[in-house]
Protein backbone atom coordinates (compact mmCIF):
# COMPACT_ATOMS: atom_id res chain seq x y z
CA UNK A 1 0.00 0.00 0.00
CA UNK A 2 1.35 3.68 -1.06
CA UNK A 3 0.22 6.68 -0.11
CA UNK A 4 -0.78 7.37 -3.55
CA UNK A 5 -3.20 3.97 -3.47
CA UNK A 6 -4.69 5.18 -0.11
CA UNK A 7 -5.77 8.11 -1.96
CA UNK A 8 -7.45 7.28 -4.64
CA UNK A 9 -8.94 4.96 -2.26
CA UNK A 10 -10.66 7.75 -0.03
CA UNK A 11 -11.07 9.97 -3.01
CA UNK A 12 -13.30 6.63 -4.68
CA UNK A 13 -14.88 5.43 -1.61
CA UNK A 14 -14.49 7.63 1.10
CA UNK A 15 -14.14 7.90 4.97
CA UNK A 16 -16.29 5.03 5.61
CA UNK A 17 -13.50 2.15 5.52
CA UNK A 18 -16.12 -0.52 5.07
CA UNK A 19 -16.69 0.40 1.75
CA UNK A 20 -12.79 0.35 1.18
CA UNK A 21 -11.75 -2.98 -1.14
CA UNK A 22 -11.50 -5.77 0.71
CA UNK A 23 -8.60 -6.56 -0.18
CA UNK A 24 -6.54 -4.00 0.24
CA UNK A 25 -8.40 -2.75 3.70
CA UNK A 26 -6.12 -3.87 6.28
CA UNK A 27 -3.27 -2.01 4.40
CA UNK A 28 -5.22 0.58 3.60
CA UNK A 29 -6.17 1.32 7.72
CA UNK A 30 -2.92 0.43 8.45
CA UNK A 31 -1.25 3.54 6.43
CA UNK A 32 -3.96 5.74 7.11
CA UNK A 33 -3.53 5.52 10.97
CA UNK A 34 -0.40 6.50 10.57
CA UNK A 35 -0.39 9.04 7.66
CA UNK A 36 -1.30 12.97 8.77
CA UNK A 37 -2.01 13.30 5.38
CA UNK A 38 -4.56 10.64 5.13
CA UNK A 39 -6.48 12.08 8.14
CA UNK A 40 -7.01 15.27 5.77
CA UNK A 41 -8.28 13.38 2.92
CA UNK A 42 -9.96 11.15 5.00
CA UNK A 43 -12.15 14.72 6.87
CA UNK A 44 -12.24 16.21 3.54
CA UNK A 45 -14.22 12.40 2.23
CA UNK A 46 -16.08 12.33 5.12
CA UNK A 47 -17.88 15.76 4.30
CA UNK A 48 -18.30 14.43 0.61
CA UNK A 49 -20.20 11.17 2.60
CA UNK A 50 -22.58 13.48 4.86
CA UNK A 51 -23.78 15.23 1.99
CA UNK A 52 -24.37 12.05 0.26
CA UNK A 53 -26.06 11.34 2.91
CA UNK A 54 -28.19 14.30 2.84
CA UNK A 55 -29.45 13.58 -0.38
CA UNK A 56 -30.10 10.27 0.07
CA UNK A 57 -33.77 8.70 -1.09
CA UNK A 58 -35.60 8.07 1.20
CA UNK A 59 -39.05 6.59 -0.45
CA UNK A 60 -42.19 7.36 1.72
CA UNK A 61 -44.48 4.10 3.28
CA UNK A 62 -47.53 5.21 1.13
CA UNK A 63 -45.35 5.43 -2.33
CA UNK A 64 -43.86 2.08 -1.85
CA UNK A 65 -47.43 0.46 -0.63
CA UNK A 66 -49.09 2.30 -3.80
CA UNK A 67 -46.09 1.14 -6.29
CA UNK A 68 -46.15 -2.55 -4.39
CA UNK A 69 -49.99 -2.59 -5.33
CA UNK A 70 -49.55 -1.25 -8.99
CA UNK A 71 -46.79 -3.33 -9.62
CA UNK A 72 -49.29 -6.56 -8.74
CA UNK A 73 -51.93 -5.68 -10.33
CA UNK A 74 -49.49 -5.30 -13.65
CA UNK A 75 -48.14 -8.63 -12.75
CA UNK A 76 -51.61 -10.17 -12.37
CA UNK A 77 -52.00 -8.90 -16.05
CA UNK A 78 -48.60 -10.60 -17.06
CA UNK A 79 -48.09 -14.09 -18.78
CA UNK A 80 -46.39 -16.71 -16.64
CA UNK A 81 -42.40 -16.38 -16.75
CA UNK A 82 -40.81 -17.67 -19.69
CA UNK A 83 -39.50 -21.12 -19.19
CA UNK A 84 -35.49 -21.20 -19.04
CA UNK A 85 -33.94 -22.96 -22.28
CA UNK A 86 -31.90 -26.01 -21.09
CA UNK A 87 -28.20 -26.06 -22.91
CA UNK A 88 -26.71 -28.86 -24.02
CA UNK A 89 -24.70 -30.31 -21.06
CA UNK A 90 -28.49 -29.66 -19.27
CA UNK A 91 -30.71 -31.58 -21.69
CA UNK A 92 -28.14 -34.67 -21.11
CA UNK A 93 -27.68 -34.40 -17.84
CA UNK A 94 -30.07 -37.72 -17.28
CA UNK A 95 -27.57 -39.64 -18.88
CA UNK A 96 -24.39 -38.73 -15.38
CA UNK A 97 -25.42 -41.82 -13.40
CA UNK A 98 -24.57 -43.63 -16.58
CA UNK A 99 -21.44 -42.37 -16.84
CA UNK A 100 -18.96 -45.08 -15.46
CA UNK A 101 -20.61 -47.81 -17.38
CA UNK A 102 -20.30 -45.60 -20.34
CA UNK A 103 -16.59 -44.79 -19.64
CA UNK A 104 -15.88 -48.76 -19.28
CA UNK A 105 -17.95 -49.34 -22.77
CA UNK A 106 -15.80 -46.83 -24.29
CA UNK A 107 -12.67 -48.11 -22.98
CA UNK A 108 -13.40 -51.72 -23.54
CA UNK A 109 -14.38 -50.47 -27.52
CA UNK A 110 -11.33 -48.21 -28.24
CA UNK A 111 -9.05 -51.61 -26.63
CA UNK A 112 -10.57 -53.42 -28.92
CA UNK A 113 -10.08 -51.31 -32.39
CA UNK A 114 -6.34 -50.89 -30.79
CA UNK A 115 -5.60 -55.02 -30.26
CA UNK A 116 -8.06 -55.51 -34.17
CA UNK A 117 -5.39 -52.50 -35.42
CA UNK A 118 -2.11 -53.71 -34.09
CA UNK A 119 -3.23 -57.28 -35.01
CA UNK A 120 -3.33 -56.66 -38.82
CA UNK A 121 -0.10 -54.29 -38.67
CA UNK A 122 1.74 -57.66 -37.48
CA UNK A 123 -0.06 -60.19 -40.05
CA UNK A 124 0.91 -57.78 -42.99
CA UNK A 125 4.65 -57.90 -41.67
CA UNK A 126 4.26 -61.98 -41.91
CA UNK A 127 2.67 -61.76 -44.89
CA UNK A 128 5.25 -59.39 -46.63
CA UNK A 129 8.23 -60.75 -45.19
CA UNK A 130 8.53 -64.07 -47.67
CA UNK A 131 7.57 -61.83 -50.73
CA UNK A 132 9.99 -59.45 -50.09
CA UNK A 133 12.72 -61.67 -49.91
CA UNK A 134 11.04 -63.62 -52.84
CA UNK A 135 11.50 -60.24 -54.97
CA UNK A 136 15.23 -59.37 -53.75
CA UNK A 137 16.15 -63.31 -54.83
CA UNK A 138 14.51 -62.42 -58.36
CA UNK A 139 16.56 -59.52 -58.49
CA UNK A 140 19.43 -60.96 -57.65
CA UNK B 1 -67.33 -19.71 -21.56
CA UNK B 2 -66.28 -16.42 -21.02
CA UNK B 3 -63.14 -17.97 -19.86
CA UNK B 4 -62.44 -20.06 -22.63
CA UNK B 5 -63.07 -16.92 -25.09
CA UNK B 6 -59.42 -15.66 -22.60
CA UNK B 7 -55.85 -16.26 -24.44
CA UNK B 8 -54.19 -19.26 -23.31
CA UNK B 9 -51.33 -17.33 -20.86
CA UNK B 10 -54.67 -15.84 -19.33
CA UNK B 11 -56.63 -18.68 -18.42
CA UNK B 12 -53.19 -20.35 -17.27
CA UNK B 13 -53.11 -17.39 -15.04
CA UNK B 14 -56.54 -17.95 -14.08
CA UNK B 15 -55.89 -21.12 -13.26
CA UNK B 16 -56.13 -21.91 -9.23
CA UNK B 17 -52.80 -22.48 -7.78
CA UNK B 18 -51.97 -26.03 -7.01
CA UNK B 19 -52.27 -27.84 -3.05
CA UNK B 20 -48.49 -27.58 -2.28
CA UNK B 21 -48.27 -24.01 -3.55
CA UNK B 22 -51.08 -23.04 -0.82
CA UNK B 23 -49.40 -24.27 1.78
CA UNK B 24 -45.79 -22.69 1.27
CA UNK B 25 -44.69 -20.20 4.07
CA UNK B 26 -43.51 -17.63 2.03
CA UNK B 27 -42.87 -14.58 4.14
CA UNK B 28 -40.18 -17.37 5.78
CA UNK B 29 -39.06 -18.52 2.43
CA UNK B 30 -35.25 -17.10 1.38
CA UNK B 31 -34.78 -15.02 -1.93
CA UNK B 32 -33.96 -18.14 -3.57
CA UNK B 33 -36.65 -20.25 -2.67
CA UNK B 34 -39.33 -17.49 -3.64
CA UNK B 35 -37.49 -16.97 -6.98
CA UNK B 36 -37.79 -20.73 -8.20
CA UNK B 37 -41.00 -20.75 -6.97
CA UNK B 38 -42.10 -17.71 -8.98
CA UNK B 39 -40.41 -19.01 -11.69
CA UNK B 40 -43.25 -21.51 -11.81
CA UNK B 41 -46.27 -18.78 -11.88
CA UNK B 42 -46.50 -18.54 -8.52
CA UNK B 43 -47.78 -14.79 -8.21
CA UNK B 44 -47.82 -14.47 -4.34
CA UNK B 45 -44.05 -15.62 -4.31
CA UNK B 46 -43.22 -12.75 -6.53
CA UNK B 47 -44.90 -10.18 -4.36
CA UNK B 48 -43.52 -11.44 -1.26
CA UNK B 49 -40.14 -10.66 -3.16
CA UNK B 50 -41.35 -7.00 -4.21
CA UNK B 51 -42.32 -5.72 -0.69
CA UNK B 52 -39.01 -6.87 0.58
CA UNK B 53 -36.39 -5.48 -2.72
CA UNK B 54 -38.56 -2.54 -3.71
CA UNK B 55 -37.25 0.19 -1.24
CA UNK B 56 -34.08 -0.50 -2.42
CA UNK B 57 -35.11 -0.79 -5.96
CA UNK B 58 -36.35 2.34 -5.51
CA UNK B 59 -34.00 4.25 -3.94
CA UNK B 60 -31.55 3.14 -6.62
CA UNK B 61 -33.73 4.38 -10.02
CA UNK B 62 -34.61 7.12 -7.86
CA UNK B 63 -31.13 8.38 -7.33
CA UNK B 64 -30.52 7.83 -11.08
CA UNK B 65 -33.28 9.57 -12.30
CA UNK B 66 -33.92 12.02 -10.04
CA UNK B 67 -37.76 12.92 -10.12
CA UNK B 68 -40.22 10.41 -8.53
CA UNK B 69 -42.66 9.44 -10.96
CA UNK B 70 -40.38 8.38 -13.76
CA UNK B 71 -38.07 6.69 -10.80
CA UNK B 72 -41.12 4.58 -9.89
CA UNK B 73 -42.38 3.70 -13.75
CA UNK B 74 -38.09 2.35 -13.97
CA UNK B 75 -38.80 0.47 -10.61
CA UNK B 76 -41.81 -1.28 -12.06
CA UNK B 77 -40.59 -2.19 -15.42
CA UNK B 78 -37.51 -4.10 -12.80
CA UNK B 79 -40.06 -6.27 -11.25
CA UNK B 80 -41.67 -6.92 -14.62
CA UNK B 81 -38.54 -7.69 -16.45
CA UNK B 82 -37.35 -9.74 -13.15
CA UNK B 83 -40.89 -11.69 -13.23
CA UNK B 84 -40.66 -12.40 -16.99
CA UNK B 85 -37.16 -13.65 -16.82
CA UNK B 86 -37.30 -15.46 -12.79
CA UNK B 87 -36.59 -18.55 -14.64
CA UNK B 88 -32.96 -17.23 -15.53
CA UNK B 89 -32.13 -15.66 -12.16
CA UNK B 90 -29.66 -18.54 -11.19
CA UNK B 91 -28.45 -17.93 -7.10
CA UNK B 92 -24.91 -19.51 -7.61
CA UNK B 93 -24.22 -16.92 -9.04
CA UNK B 94 -25.00 -13.79 -6.65
CA UNK B 95 -27.64 -12.50 -4.90
CA UNK B 96 -30.89 -11.51 -5.80
CA UNK B 97 -30.29 -7.97 -4.73
CA UNK B 98 -27.37 -7.61 -6.79
CA UNK B 99 -29.38 -9.40 -9.75
CA UNK B 100 -32.32 -7.04 -9.26
CA UNK B 101 -29.77 -3.93 -8.91
CA UNK B 102 -28.10 -4.47 -11.89
CA UNK B 103 -31.33 -4.43 -13.83
CA UNK B 104 -33.10 -1.40 -12.18
CA UNK B 105 -29.16 0.25 -12.82
CA UNK B 106 -29.66 -0.67 -16.84
CA UNK B 107 -33.38 0.49 -16.68
CA UNK B 108 -33.02 3.83 -15.25
CA UNK B 109 -29.15 4.86 -17.05
CA UNK B 110 -31.28 4.03 -20.56
CA UNK B 111 -34.63 6.22 -19.26
CA UNK B 112 -32.88 8.99 -18.76
CA UNK B 113 -30.64 8.61 -21.91
CA UNK B 114 -33.31 8.53 -23.64
CA UNK B 115 -34.68 11.76 -22.45
CA UNK B 116 -34.53 13.56 -25.91
CA UNK B 117 -32.60 16.98 -25.79
CA UNK B 118 -34.24 19.82 -24.76
CA UNK B 119 -37.00 18.17 -23.30
CA UNK B 120 -37.45 19.71 -19.60
CA UNK B 121 -36.33 16.95 -17.29
CA UNK B 122 -38.45 17.12 -13.87
CA UNK B 123 -36.30 18.46 -11.23
CA UNK B 124 -35.20 16.28 -8.50
CA UNK B 125 -37.52 16.52 -5.85
CA UNK B 126 -36.42 17.14 -2.05
CA UNK B 127 -36.82 14.52 0.30
CA UNK B 128 -38.04 14.99 3.73
CA UNK B 129 -35.22 15.27 6.49
CA UNK B 130 -35.62 16.67 10.06
CA UNK B 131 -34.72 19.92 11.07
CA UNK B 132 -33.62 20.60 14.67
CA UNK B 133 -34.52 24.35 14.59
CA UNK B 134 -35.26 26.79 11.88
CA UNK B 135 -31.97 28.15 11.21
CA UNK B 136 -29.69 25.06 11.07
CA UNK B 137 -32.52 23.55 9.11
CA UNK B 138 -32.10 26.56 6.76
CA UNK B 139 -28.73 26.02 6.66
CA UNK B 140 -29.16 21.78 6.16
CA UNK B 141 -31.95 22.95 3.47
CA UNK B 142 -28.88 25.03 0.85
CA UNK B 143 -26.30 22.67 1.56
CA UNK B 144 -29.20 20.06 0.17
CA UNK B 145 -30.27 21.95 -2.54
CA UNK B 146 -26.24 22.56 -3.82
CA UNK B 147 -25.48 19.15 -3.26
CA UNK B 148 -28.76 17.61 -4.96
CA UNK B 149 -28.22 20.14 -7.91
CA UNK B 150 -25.02 18.68 -8.33
CA UNK B 151 -25.85 15.29 -8.21
CA UNK B 152 -28.16 15.63 -10.81
CA UNK B 153 -26.02 17.30 -12.85
CA UNK B 154 -24.03 13.98 -12.53
CA UNK B 155 -23.79 11.75 -15.99
CA UNK B 156 -26.49 9.31 -15.16
CA UNK B 157 -23.46 6.37 -14.79
CA UNK B 158 -21.65 8.54 -11.97
CA UNK B 159 -24.97 8.42 -10.75
CA UNK B 160 -25.39 4.71 -11.02
CA UNK B 161 -21.50 4.25 -9.16
CA UNK B 162 -22.41 6.22 -6.33
CA UNK B 163 -26.10 4.92 -5.92
CA UNK B 164 -25.14 1.31 -5.66
CA UNK B 165 -21.82 1.94 -3.43
CA UNK B 166 -22.63 4.64 -1.22
CA UNK B 167 -26.73 4.18 -0.83
CA UNK B 168 -26.94 0.38 -1.22
CA UNK B 169 -23.48 -0.49 0.42
CA UNK B 170 -22.65 -3.02 -2.39
CA UNK B 171 -18.99 -4.68 -2.53
CA UNK B 172 -17.00 -2.87 -5.40
CA UNK B 173 -17.09 -5.83 -7.33
CA UNK B 174 -20.73 -6.43 -7.29
CA UNK B 175 -20.97 -2.88 -7.94
CA UNK B 176 -18.64 -3.11 -10.89
CA UNK B 177 -20.52 -6.06 -12.63
CA UNK B 178 -23.35 -4.49 -12.29
CA UNK B 179 -22.92 -1.48 -14.40
CA UNK B 180 -20.47 -4.33 -16.91
CA UNK B 181 -17.61 -2.19 -16.35
CA UNK B 182 -14.11 -3.46 -14.25
CA UNK B 183 -13.48 -2.34 -10.61
CA UNK B 184 -10.98 -0.16 -11.49
CA UNK B 185 -13.37 1.50 -13.86
CA UNK B 186 -15.82 2.21 -11.24
CA UNK B 187 -13.36 4.08 -9.17
CA UNK B 188 -13.40 6.30 -11.60
CA UNK B 189 -16.44 6.84 -12.03
CA UNK B 190 -17.08 7.74 -8.11
CA UNK B 191 -13.88 9.57 -8.01
CA UNK B 192 -15.07 11.61 -10.35
CA UNK B 193 -18.46 12.10 -9.15
CA UNK B 194 -17.06 13.01 -5.74
CA UNK B 195 -14.38 15.55 -6.94
CA UNK B 196 -17.59 17.24 -8.67
CA UNK B 197 -19.44 17.55 -5.59
CA UNK B 198 -16.57 18.44 -3.05
CA UNK B 199 -16.06 21.31 -5.39
CA UNK B 200 -19.69 22.28 -5.07
CA UNK B 201 -19.20 21.92 -0.93
CA UNK B 202 -16.25 24.19 -0.76
CA UNK B 203 -18.56 26.55 -3.07
CA UNK B 204 -16.68 26.57 -6.24
CA UNK B 205 -18.65 27.64 -9.31
CA UNK B 206 -20.08 24.53 -11.54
Amino acid sequence: MTPARLAEIIAAFGAETARWPAAERAAALALAARSPEAAALLAEAAAVDAALGLTRPRPEAERLAALRRRIAGEIARRPLPAARRLGLLERVAWLEPFAPAGVGALAVLVAGFAWLFWNDMDQELVMLGPQALSLMGSLL
Amino acid sequence: MEALALPATRRLAMRPPPRAALDRDRPAAPDAQLMAWAAQGDRPAFDALVGRHLPRVLAITRRIMGAAAPAEDAAQETFLRAWQQAARFDPARGELSAWLARIATNIAIDALRSQRAGEPVEAAEAFPSPAPDPETGLVLAERQAGVAAAFAALPARQKAALALVYDQGLPGEDAAEALDITPRALEGLLYRARRLLAARLRGDKP
